[in-house]
């Protein structure tokens, strides 16, 4: 973070600047329209210069957790967020959900008025109805680490004796808290340190995939095998591909229903279980190469938390044994609720309930459809609902108060370690929304600032001014995380035996991994950034094993029908490799009825057939062809390399087979004076997460297009991630423009719109580009991207605030494609100058690699020999995508690395 | 001036115009002028016309042009606005061929047929007194033409209207101005 | 040679028989219903673009990787037509086959006209049409040149030279015959149009010298750039490092296949003037049974261009070039492989047989196909090329819209309602060079006799 806090205020002019900003931002455009006179600065704020950024640390939220954020603020518009890397939950890079919040802050959809019944009312009448809120009083809101929200939930439990507080996240952490009672008598989190495993077994837990962990837990894991002598091993069994299963040593598709015996065969080599029957001979290797792996070596066994709590109690106890200190156990991060969505449900369909207030939950939406949520709602005389969008439960209530984005709210959080953030406010609110903070204590007739509650809650730990502007300014309040717990292993029970295999097919939910659980339907973004191992954008289908595919005469987008427990849904059908046989996985987050112009009427509901007495798995599903087929964009078609070797991969320590020298060019060469930039992307390092993808969007001001014409094939992405799937794993391959030194774009162009640049990049002449597409048609690697359309004017009306100032926005009819974000080498290049001394090693990071949270992207100065990229170059690993090709590409690739042993 | 601008004699064959054409020179004359509907054989070897100026012409303009077309190509890129363009040098000798070779080809088709019109004296200031000759539009048709000028040297009226008599054409006018 | 008119023509024959043409059209009707339909198409020409300008190129159905479709498909095989014309004209010209002369004049024009064809989808492809003058050289305040190693620049010069070219070989060829229609046109409006466009041409012997001079030199200077353009348009392709398109066989493959589908286009308008205008005796059996000939040879040159191109495909061993080598054969778009195999290699066999070359409709069936099938070649090469290349991720399909389809009818279009006015006010046949041809024949006769 060292570049980062150069660029920070010192703590002294921390607030002044802070009421500049927000000054600024009044003027920027509010929810009130243009403002009618312009108000220039009075007096000029010291410090700031106009068209340089600068940065402050904040927090956004996802389920609840705190995603520790260094936001980027160009006169006074947030445009740019990036993980704060003072945080220890975000000490490198960000994920996709972190980078694409900046833009839901701007979402023109966002709700902006308090509703009553359908009209628009005031806060002032909001208060007063929620002074008057009838008893008994029902709280649901979603998962809640806050400790402000803390402190006024329990202030108003202990004041509302009639009251009870529910808690609902639709994904959530499942089963874990219960599973870790049983094991070790108390409800605890479990967070996995994977830098410390030599060995990870994973039995369905999506440990590298979307979702809170998944920051630290790429971290870690890229960290255990940089460069790492004998790096660490992963063995996954899994019902459906995750990225987790993507780089494992050896994956295996299992059956969500067989898992629970894996585990045991798994507990029984280490004499914690009996071993059950009825294993495979594969699985039975599978768990007898891993047992011993995990013997030799020691590591942890991540049991889903989805599985019964018996089962992962199993795994915990088996990871007491063999894990040492790569499994931490902490007091839950986030505050337990007095109850859950089913009983609550109960209640309201019994008339017991007198009034609900749902703060930030659309459960309308995302409650298993068995509940029948929306009828047992209406039998509540009073609803309110407090959200950021007007969604399907803000219909069904009487009131509706808009909530602040975490981007214009003061307030709190604690990040998936546990580490507090006090969140304070980039902007000043775009709408007329305020922060839950504030509407809580409404109920009690406090008419209070989130601000003034935020301080009181922290009247301790930041009770003196330079403390609480330190945890301003650095982002989090240190020492705030909750301290290991030391646990005695209790028996442990035996797992339920194995209940046969399942009549019909097997449904396994999962979240939608770029929209979630439906809460990041209307994020253009992250609904055009593709699915990590699929590649569908704007959509979501059902995965089937290739074998259900045949049986049921189907091929990728036919319609087909799920029907299970009595309901039934219309889904397209999709052929994954490493899918289980007779599996069929839905994704939660599509179907949306309401919630935004994007969110709704796309893909299906799997909501609707999810059950609430079990979650994540339903049984007995039968499939029908629906008729008709689904047009399904995707980005990227083929996941086979065709004969190619894209991806290569060396064994641990060993070299790439080809000489790492480029091979000889006719053409005299062309020397670079002063900095020769370049990259290399680590190959092995890449999981595919997509946060350089969203990272350059932002950064960039790429467009998003729209189904349709990702359809045609039109996606704009300047930055991609590929995926090809191969027999034993699938690999990645992160894709920006190689920057050739015998580039043939350039050779192709008519114009000179596309030329060679002093420091060797391959630089894109917008203003002389008159779209012939040669360039396009030339490049071996396709990093091209051609403006079809003016898809910079197709985006939501306030899409501009977010843009990148430094970074032009292109028109229609010219091509366009990744500049190693120039705009940064060029800030970093004046700076240096005006201090008259060159530009140093890592000043200058690109938005993906900035993004990255494994590490895996590097960037820097090829002519400086002790720069990281070019002792990254010198990597016996390196290679050239498409080397025959001899376009000397400044991007460059480390092989993965695999070791053989013991695979299948 | 009265003077008309000279004879006119028509023959139905274009073996008799080159007879005839060989026979006026013979007498001395050399104002004089075939007209024939297509490119007779034989017919410039009768008159003694053996001028070849428009195939060097053609050249010169290919080479100059084609040579200018190179130069500036050379300019451009090395001299005026020097690119780095995909590591290629800048002197690109082999891919300045081709547009060298398409500039000089217009620069030699342009001066040929400028140096053709030029030499033919066409397009005419003024309507050509034989245009306005009434048989005359048989020249592009079916007959051949011997038209004499007034201000041949040797031209007499009389003299020559008998000479051309003499060479049995099948009509013999006098033109005016 | 054995005669290829008949004995009964006379000069006044040809005089009178091309000049009614224009003069006392013989087919008014014909002409105007004709005239209708190129009109239709020309007007859908004006909507396609019109539509164009507004919407952006995004309306084609062309993505990346498939930058180019129908777009340089057309451009390609206007372009490719126009060489036979020259070809024809130019090259027969020097080599002294007399039997061109009745053919010249109209396979001339059809190069222009599909070299104006040709030149339109270059410009009207681009991101941003209005500035395709940025490719030309001309001094800026910018300092800002066009790139001289881009093989579109190179292009940019062909058509420029190719269409200036071709225009003033044509208009000195057709200048005696001008005079020929100013002279015997009784009107004075058309008498001082054709007067002005004759320049003063008095047809004197040394007119004809300087003339002939100026002639066979533009002749063969035209016959260069047949070569030269459709190699530059091939360098188009091969330039880029495409598989399936970077090979050297691509130039001469390019300028066979180019000639072979504009003999295909000269005998599909022969036979329609021919018809039309009742030029039977001037555009004889003979000439239709040469040019069937000649499609027959080119032909047969364009199937060992496919064979060399696979062959060399095959024996690079390189992997992304056999990739695109099956993809074309069993690809998505096989159909226009197999296609373009059936029309241009297997379809024209049937020439080998006297018959079939001298019954019309058999003729004009089989060069409709060569012309169909050498544009099904050219959607192969550069739709294949592009849509499956290196990398297996960025593969991606394309399929035409409407417009792409509207602009090429419409092309098509503009075609036609030029060639129609070509036909209807200008000398369609070169009467000089007939009369020429004439006296040849007679002088032959004579020396016989």
């Amino acid at each position: 973070m060292d570049d980062e806090t150069a660029d920070l205020p010192s703590r002294r002019e921390f607030l002044k600047v802070m009421a500049a900003s927000m000054a600024m931002a009044a003027l920027a455009g509010c929810g009130e329209g243009p403002p009618s006179e312009a108000i220039p600065y009075v007096v000029q704020p010291e410090d700031v210069v106009p068209g340089r950024p600068r940065f402050y640390a904040t927090a956004t939220l996802f389920e609840g957790y705190a995603q520790p954020v260094l936001a980027e603020i160009h006169d006074g518009r947030p445009t740019k967020l990036d993980g704060n890397a003072l945080h220890p939950a975000a000490s490198r890079g960000s994920d996709p959900f972190l980078q694409a919040a900046v833009l839901e802050l701007y979402d023109p959809d966002r709700s902006g008025e308090v509703i009553r019944e359908g009209v628009v009312a005031t806060w002032e009448e909001a208060f007063t109805a929620l002074a008057d809120i009838p008893a008994p009083l029902r709280l649901l809101t979603g998962s809640v680490t806050s400790p402000t929200l803390q402190r006024q939930i329990e202030d108003l439990l202990a004041r509302r004796p009639d009251a009870r507080w529910h808690v609902f996240e639709p994904v959530g952490r499942g089963l874990r808290a219960q599973a870790t009672e049983l094991a070790f008598g108390q409800r605890l989190d479990v967070h996995w340190r994977l830098d410390r495993a030599p060995v990870v077994v994973s039995l369905g837990e999506d440990l590298l995939g979307p979702g809170p962990d998944q920051m630290r837990h790429v971290r870690d894991w890229a960290d255990a095998r940089r460069e790492a002598e004998r790096p660490p091993r992963l063995w996954v069994a899994e019902a459906t591909p995750s990225l987790t299963g993507a780089g494992a040593h050896r994956r295996q598709a299992v059956s969500e229903y067989r898992l629970p015996m894996m585990v045991s065969a798994l507990g029984a080599a280490f004499g914690l279980a009996e071993a059950p029957p009825g294993l495979t001979e594969e699985e039975q290797d599978w768990i007898a190469r891993a047992a011993a792996d995990l013997r030799n070596r020691g590591g942890i066994v991540a049991v889903s938390s989805t599985l019964p709590v018996e089962v992962q109690a199993l795994g915990l106890a088996i990871t007491r044994q063999t894990g040492g200190d790569a499994m931490i156990l902490t007091e839950p991060v986030a505050v337990p609720g007095q109850g859950g969505l089913a009983d609550l449900v109960e209640e309201m369909a019994a008339g017991q309930v007198g009034s609900l207030l749902i703060l930030d939950a659309n459960p309308a939406y995302t409650a298993p459809a068995d509940l029948d949520f929306p009828a047992a709602l209406e039998r509540v005389p009073l609803r309110i609902h407090a959200g950021l969008y007007q969604d399907e439960t803000a219909l069904l209530c009487q009131w509706h108060l808009p909530l602040a984005h975490a981007l214009e709210s003061w307030g709190d959080a604690r990040a998936v370690d546990g580490t507090a953030i006090i969140m304070q406010p980039m902007i000043r609110p775009l709408r007329n929304g305020i922060e839950a903070a504030a509407i809580l204590p409404a109920v009690l007739g406090q008419r209070v600032s989130a601000l003034d509650e935020v301080r009181a809650t922290w009247a301790g730990p930041l009770g003196s001014e330079d403390a609480w502007r330190r945890a301003l300014h650095d982002g989090l309040v240190e020492g705030s995380a909750p301290p290991p717990v030391a646990v005695q292993v209790r028996p442990v029970p035996p797992v339920p035996p194995p209940e046969g295999p399942p009549q019909g097919l097997e449904i396994v939910f999962r979240p939608d991994p770029t929209i979630w659980d439906g809460r990041f339907a209307n994020n253009p973004w992250l609904q055009e950034l593709p699915k990590p191992l699929n590649k569908i954008v704007w959509d979501n289908v059902a995965l089937i094993s290739s074998g259900t595919a045949q049986a049921l005469g189907v091929r990728n987008g036919a319609l087909i029908q799920v029907t299970a427990g009595g309901r039934s849904v219309n889904v397209p059908a999709w052929i994954m490799p490493f899918q289980a046989e007779d599996t069929v996985t839905l994704f939660l987050g599509y179907g949306r009825r309401q919630g935004g112009r994007l969110a709704t009427g796309i893909g299906y509901d799997a909501y609707t057939l999810r059950p609430a007495a079990s979650p994540w798995r339903l049984t007995g599903a039968s499939l029908a062809r629906a008729g008709g087929q689904a047009r399904i964009a995707e980005t990227q078609l083929y996941h086979e390399m065709g004969g190619r070797d894209l991806v290569p991969v060396v064994a641990p320590g060993e070299a790439m087979p080809q000489p790492t020298e480029r091979q000889p060019s006719i053409y005299p060469p062309w020397t670079y004076e002063s900095y020769a930039w370049g990259m290399v992307v680590d190959t092995d390092l890449c999981t595919g997460c997509n946060a350089c993808v969203v990272a350059c969007m932002a950064e960039n001001n790429v467009p998003v297009v729209g189904k349709d014409e990702v359809l045609i094939g039109r996606e704009m992405h300047w930055l991609r991630v590929d995926s090809y799937d191969l027999s034993g794993d699938t690999r990645f391959l992160p894709v920006p423009c190689m920057h050739c030194e015998k580039a043939p774009c350039e050779v192709g162009c008519p114009v000179n719109a596309t030329v060679h640049g002093p420091e060797g990049l391959n630089q894109m002449v917008y203003n002389r580009c008159i779209g012939t597409r040669t360039c396009s048609s030339y490049c071996p690697y396709k990093v091209r991207r051609f403006n079809y359309y003016e898809y910079s004017a197709r985006q939501p009306e306030t899409a501009p605030a977010q843009r990148n100032p430094d970074v032009t926005v292109r028109g229609r009819g010219v091509m366009e494609k990744c500049t190693y974000c120039v705009q940064r080498i060029n800030a970093a290049r004046i700076q240096a100058e005006m201090e008259g001394r060159p530009i140093a090693e890592g000043e200058v990071t690109t938005a993906c690699q900035d993004a990255c949270p494994a590490g895996a992207i590097i960037f820097g100065d090829l002519n400086n020999p002790d720069s990281a990229v070019s002792r990254a170059r010198a990597n016996p690993r390196n290679y050239r995508l498409l080397e025959e090709l001899n376009t000397w590409p400044r991007t460059t690739y480390l092989a993965a690395v695999r070791d053989r042993e013991g695979q299948a | 001036m009265n003077r008309p601008w000279g004879l006119l004699a028509e023959f139905d064959d274009s073996d008799r115009l080159i007879e005839a054409v060989r026979r006026t020179r013979e007498a001395g004359y050399t104002e004089f002028e075939a007209h024939t509907p297509f490119p007779v054989e034989g017919l410039a070897d009768a008159l003694d016309f053996q001028e070849n100026k428009i195939d060097p012409l053609h050249l010169a303009g290919g080479i100059v042009v084609g040579g200018a077309a190179l130069l500036l190509q050379w300019w451009i890129n090395v001299v005026d606005y020097p690119l780095n363009i995909g590591g290629r040098p800048l002197a690109a000798w082999p891919a300045f061929v081709l547009p060298t070779f398409e500039i000089a080809t217009v620069g030699a088709t342009v001066v040929g047929v400028a140096a053709m019109l030029y030499l033919n004296g066409l397009p005419g200031r003024k309507t050509h007194p034989l245009l306005k000759m009434e048989r005359f539009h048989l020249a592009s048709d079916s007959r051949f033409f011997l038209s004499i000028q007034a201000s041949d040297p040797v031209y007499e009226p009389r003299r020559t209207r008998a000479f051309l008599e003499g060479l049995g054409p099948v009509a013999l006018d006098e033109v005016p101005r | 040679m054995s005669r290829l008119l008949s004995s009964e023509e006379t000069y006044e024959t040809v005089t009178q028989q091309v000049t009614d043409i224009t003069l006392h059209p013989p087919a008014r009707r014909r002409w105007w219903m004709l005239m209708a339909l190129s009109l239709l198409m020309l007007g859908i020409f004006f909507l396609s673009t019109g539509w164009l300008f507004i919407a952006g190129v995004g309306i084609w159905g062309l993505n990346v990787p498939v930058n180019w479709g129908l777009d340089i498909v057309n451009t390609v095989w206007w372009v490719g037509i126009g060489h036979a014309g020259t070809m024809i004209s130019a090259l027969l010209l020097v080599m002294g086959q007399q039997w061109r002369n009745s053919l010249n004049r109209f396979a001339e024009a059809m190069t222009l006209f599909a070299a104006i064809c040709a030149a339109l989808f270059p410009i009207l492809h681009l991101g941003k049409p209005e500035l395709f003058y940025w490719m030309f050289p001309y001094p800026n305040t910018m300092d800002l040149w066009p790139q001289f190693r881009s093989p579109l620049v190179w292009d940019v010069f062909s058509f420029t030279a190719y269409i200036t070219v071709s225009f003033l070989f044509w208009y000195v060829g057709m200048i005696p015959d001008l005079a020929t229609m100013r002279d015997k046109t009784t009107k004075p409006l058309a008498r001082a149009i054709y007067g002005r466009l004759a320049l003063g041409w008095r047809g004197t012997a040394q007119h004809w010298e300087r003339w002939r001079q100026a002639y066979v030199a533009i002749a063969l200077i035209t016959f260069h750039l047949v070569v030269t353009v459709h190699s530059g348009v091939a360098m188009l392709f091969a330039g880029g490092p495409v598989p399936g398109w970077h090979t050297t066989i691509f130039p001469p493959f390019f300028v066979q296949g180019a000639v072979f589908s504009g003999v295909a286009v000269v005998i599909l308008l022969a036979v329609v003037l021919r018809h039309a205008f009742h030029l039977g005796n001037l555009l004889t059996l003979k000439h239709l049974d040469i040019l069937a000939k000649l499609l027959l040879a080119t032909g047969l040159l364009t199937a060992y261009g496919y064979l060399a191109d696979a062959f060399h495909a095959w024996y690079s061993g390189d992997i992304h070039e056999m990739q695109t080598l099956h993809d074309r054969l069993f690809g998505r778009y096989a159909w226009s492989a197999w296609g373009s195999l059936f029309l241009n290699i297997v379809l024209i066999q049937l020439l080998w047989f006297r018959r079939i070359r001298r019954s019309v409709p058999m003729l004009f069936v089989i060069a409709l196909g060569a012309a169909v099938g050498m544009w099904l070649e050219r959607y192969l090469l550069i739709v294949t090329g592009l849509y499956r290349d290196f990398l297996p991720s960025s593969w991606h399909g394309y399929e035409t819209t409407i417009w792409e389809w509207g602009l090429f009818i419409g092309s098509i279009g503009l075609f036609a309602v030029l060639f129609l006015l070509f036909a209807r006010f200008l000398p369609l046949v070169s009467m000089f060079e007939l009369k020429e041809e004439l006296a040849a024949e007679r002088r032959m006769k004579g020396d016989e006799e």
